[in-house]
């Protein structure tokens, strides 16, 4: 895994982060959307969190990461000269609000493996700037892999164990699915492209007619337009 | 009957929970998942709901999707395929979202709800804006206006809506229909202004007080006049393809470049702005003046064809609090009401009303405070203040606080010990008990601060919420104060909500000058009475002689408005706001050891 990870970021580094492009900015938009995710996942942890001494610590840590978001938002704005656009993709649920301990383990995997593969770029030579901002982050990302070791200290090392296994197989299982996701989306694209162009024209005439008579009189017709009762099962 | 209102899947994500008729929950998405204008499946809100209403997903009657999935298929089918073979792109993404995704609603629903999909049902976007404000309105009868972008293929709809048999009824009179839209005329110019469509339409409007309307003419050959409908002239602006680069080339040969940089108009200092940020203020104001004109007379018509004197209105234009200010203005207008969030966004709000009332269950509440709870924070004594110095906003010149300090104090003394703050000059967070839903904070999620000190509203805008100088600041005021400071005022929803740009007393515009805009109007909130709001103009007007403070949202800059205290005390941490208000417990920066 380690091997293939190191490959890849060999690769992406030489093709698509050695310079300003569309490959870098997207890289940027997902570092970002990840940063920000790790705050909002914090900032959840903090509210379910009782104690207050890692509510504080938790507190600094979730501003921390909305930093490193911020820090790629900055580092966007330089290189394109516009304002990056956020992801927003939906919010996944780490833990359960009764388990809040278990969102500390996640984090303490996303940490390791985020300062990993940074460094990692940071090695393979990528763009200047990107190099800076990295660097700054990785340190910060190593306090925090710390951090969430305290915070794991205090429960049953058997149980923290196989956690941790079990997110690292999830993740693992996860980069698969998005492989998979991507491979089926090449597939789907491919057909769609195949429709529009293959039968596309056919329909095209049709739905240009639906443009030119787009206003209804709904009362001079006496039409209304009413409303389907809902078939409501109780 | 308990029936949940969804909206998702285009922006501002929402549910609503309707309880034998009244709402008893209902949220924006970008609450929870502080992701702005978020247009993901309302996960977390509906959790929130169904927790505040003390129910499982099992006790859900109904659960009423704010749009028609099929019929709004057809159009984006219809708009991909209309540019052939130009927008093979275009044709790709959308079909692969809507084939993947979108078309399947209600299966979707019902498997991330794990209920019966039989329960699950999909209403029209139209029906669903004119019930939102229909039926929270409270009358009898009424002609009702709903102005949009677009919902499936409506993009503004007149019509009139009743009772009958303790049920009601929409009667359309007239719809246009996708491209035809003014609400897309209207974002298209937001983008060409330089601002995101969808999110800063506001932006556009603040922007026109800057310029002259002296392109209206030329504008209209964009947007076309057609008796009271309008048609949007596709040679300029093509939807089809993007509704994000909709200009064509003869639009960019009349008009120019879309804008790209930053404006130096400033609502709070005299700022020289260069010829070509005229330019674009004066298209601004063009545009703004043709959007009035045209919801003028789709208001009068509606008045006119259901011969009603009642008007509800919906739907993002009712947005522009300048315009419905001019609506209002219709002579042959006796009653008129804004539901609080007139946008997709109030839409959950709307299905779940409609379908409620549909069954004969409908107890029209106009509660505006729908959303979460905040509650005090215990940890304040434990944050290491100094480390947090280096996650401050960058940019700020302030020094940096050495300790945060918090107490608790009773009813009365909170309110005496806030107004004293605001009096002395400080900025102060206030939130309290449930947050509001729709994209204004009233009093219960606000930043608040004196109404004549300008050097406050450039401090707020750049150290604060990191926001255009451009942008006018409004102002919250108790009944007295607003008889003092408004040319006009009334005991409506209107006044209460936001909703209208009022003129401002020539004499007292410098005792309310940060929450004026340079063309001498604000959009008030008048205090609802013995509201805590209320309670501390109260407080306020002792020491001042004037019960109002300029009240904006408690956000940052491309954030939505904070809901939990933690997400407070994280812009109250980051930025130079100096003192943070949440329930009864006080908050303020010390400088000192
Ligand atoms: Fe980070
Ligand atoms: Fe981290
Ligand atoms: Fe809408």
């Amino acid at each position: 895994m380690q091997f293939l990870e190191r490959l890849k970021v060999n690769l992406m580094t030489r093709f698509a982060w050695k310079k300003p492009g569309p490959r870098l900015a997207e890289t940027l938009v997902k570092f970002e959307a990840t940063e920000e995710d790790s705050s909002w996942h914090l900032l959840q942890g903090l509210k379910q969190e009782k104690d207050c001494q890692k509510k504080a610590k938790l507190f600094q840590q979730v501003l921390e990461e909305f930093r490193h978001a911020e820090e790629f938002q900055f580092l966007y704005k330089e290189i394109f000269a516009k304002k990056l656009k956020s992801l927003k993709e939906e919010r996944q649920e780490l833990f359960r609000k009764t388990e809040v301990w278990k969102l500390y383990a996640f984090c303490r995997i996303g940490e390791e493996s985020a300062a990993k593969r940074f460094a990692h770029i940071i090695e393979a030579d990528c763009e200047p700037r990107m190099k800076r901002v990295l660097k700054r982050i990785v340190a910060d990302e190593e306090g925090h892999i710390e951090e969430a070791d305290v915070l794991l200290d205090v429960l049953p090392i058997h149980e923290v164990t196989a956690e941790l296994r079990r997110i690292r197989l999830k993740r693992f299982k996860e980069s698969w699915m998005r492989m998979g996701r991507h491979l089926t989306g090449i597939i789907g694209k491919s057909l769609l492209l195949g429709f529009y162009f293959g039968i596309g024209w056919a329909f095209s005439k049709t739905a240009n007619a639906r443009f030119i008579s787009n206003r209804k009189n709904l009362k001079k017709e006496g039409r209304e337009l009413v409303y389907e009762s809902p078939r409501i099962v109780f | 009957m308990k029936v949940l209102g969804l909206s998702f899947d285009y922006h501002d994500s929402s549910a609503a929970l309707v309880v034998d008729g009244s709402v008893v929950a209902a949220s924006l998405e970008e609450r929870f998942s502080r992701l702005k204008h978020d247009a993901n499946f309302p996960k977390q809100s509906i959790e929130f709901c169904l927790a505040k209403a003390k129910i499982d997903k099992d006790a859900i009657d109904v659960v009423a999707f704010y749009e028609n999935p099929s019929k709004k298929f057809g159009r984006v089918l219809a708009a991909a395929l209309a540019s052939w073979p130009n927008s093979a792109k275009e044709f790709e993404s959308s079909m692969s979202q809507w084939l993947g995704k979108k078309l399947w609603t209600k299966t979707r629903i019902a498997s991330r709800l794990g209920i019966d999909p039989k329960k699950v049902i999909t209403l029209d976007h139209h029906t669903v804006h004119a019930a939102q404000a229909f039926l929270s309105s409270g009358f009898q009868e009424s002609a009702f206006l709903v102005v949009d972008a677009v919902g499936e293929w409506a993009t503004t709809s007149i019509g009139r809506a009743y009772w009958k048999d303790n049920k009601p009824e929409f009667q359309f009179i007239r719809q246009s229909e996708y491209p035809n839209s003014l609400g897309l005329f209207y974002s298209a110019f937001t983008i060409f202004l330089g601002f995101e469509a969808m999110n800063s339409e506001c932006s556009t409007m603040a922007l026109a007080a800057f310029g002259k309307p002296q392109y209206v003419q030329k504008i209209k050959k964009v947007l076309l006049a057609d008796g009271n409908d309008y048609k949007l002239n596709q040679n300029y602006l093509n939807f089809h393809r993007s509704l994000q680069l909709p200009f064509t080339k003869e639009f960019t040969e009349e008009f120019g470049s879309p804008f790209n940089g930053k404006y130096s108009f400033s609502s709070f200092e005299k700022k020289e702005a260069s010829e070509e940020e005229q330019y674009y203020a004066d298209i601004a104001a063009s545009v703004q003046v043709i959007f009035e004109e045209a919801v003028i007379n789709l208001a009068k018509e509606a008045l006119k064809k259901s011969e009603s004197k009642n008007l509800v209105y919906a739907g993002g234009g009712a947005l522009n609090c300048v315009a419905n200010e001019k609506i209002r203005k219709i002579s042959e207008l006796e009653k008129f009401y804004i539901p609080n969030e007139p946008g997709d966004g109030g839409s959950a709000v709307g299905a779940a009303l409609l379908v409620s009332a549909r069954s004969g269950l409908c107890s029209g509440t106009r509660d505006v405070y729908t959303g979460d709870e905040v509650e005090p924070l215990t940890f304040i004594d434990q944050i290491e203040t100094k480390e947090l110095k280096k996650f401050r906003k960058k940019g700020l010149t302030s020094d940096s606080p050495l300790s945060y300090s918090s107490k608790t104090l009773s009813d009365k003394d909170l309110y005496v010990e806030v107004a004293k703050a605001c009096f002395e000059g400080k900025v102060v967070g206030w939130v309290q008990d449930k947050a509001e839903i729709g994209p204004r904070a009233l009093g219960n999620r606000s930043i608040l601060f004196r109404a004549d000190r300008r050097d406050l509203a450039l401090k707020v805008s750049k150290a604060i919420k990191d926001r255009a100088l451009f942008r006018p600041y409004a102002l919250v005021m108790n009944q007295n104060a607003a008889n003092q400071i408004l040319e006009e005022s009334d005991s409506c929803e209107l006044f209460e909500w936001m909703q209208l740009a009022i003129p401002v007393k020539e004499k007292m515009i410098n005792e309310v000058s940060s929450g004026v805009h340079i063309d001498r109007t604000t959009r008030p909130q008048i205090a609802k009475q013995k509201s805590k709001i209320d309670k501390l103009l109260q407080e306020y007007e002792k020491m001042s002689g004037l019960g109002c403070l300029v009240n904006t949202s408690f956000n940052e800059s491309g954030l939505p408005i904070v809901n939990s205290a933690e997400e407070a005390l994280m812009q109250f941490a980051r930025t130079d706001l100096d003192v943070l208000v949440v329930g009864n417990q006080v908050i303020v920066k010390e400088f000192r050891c």
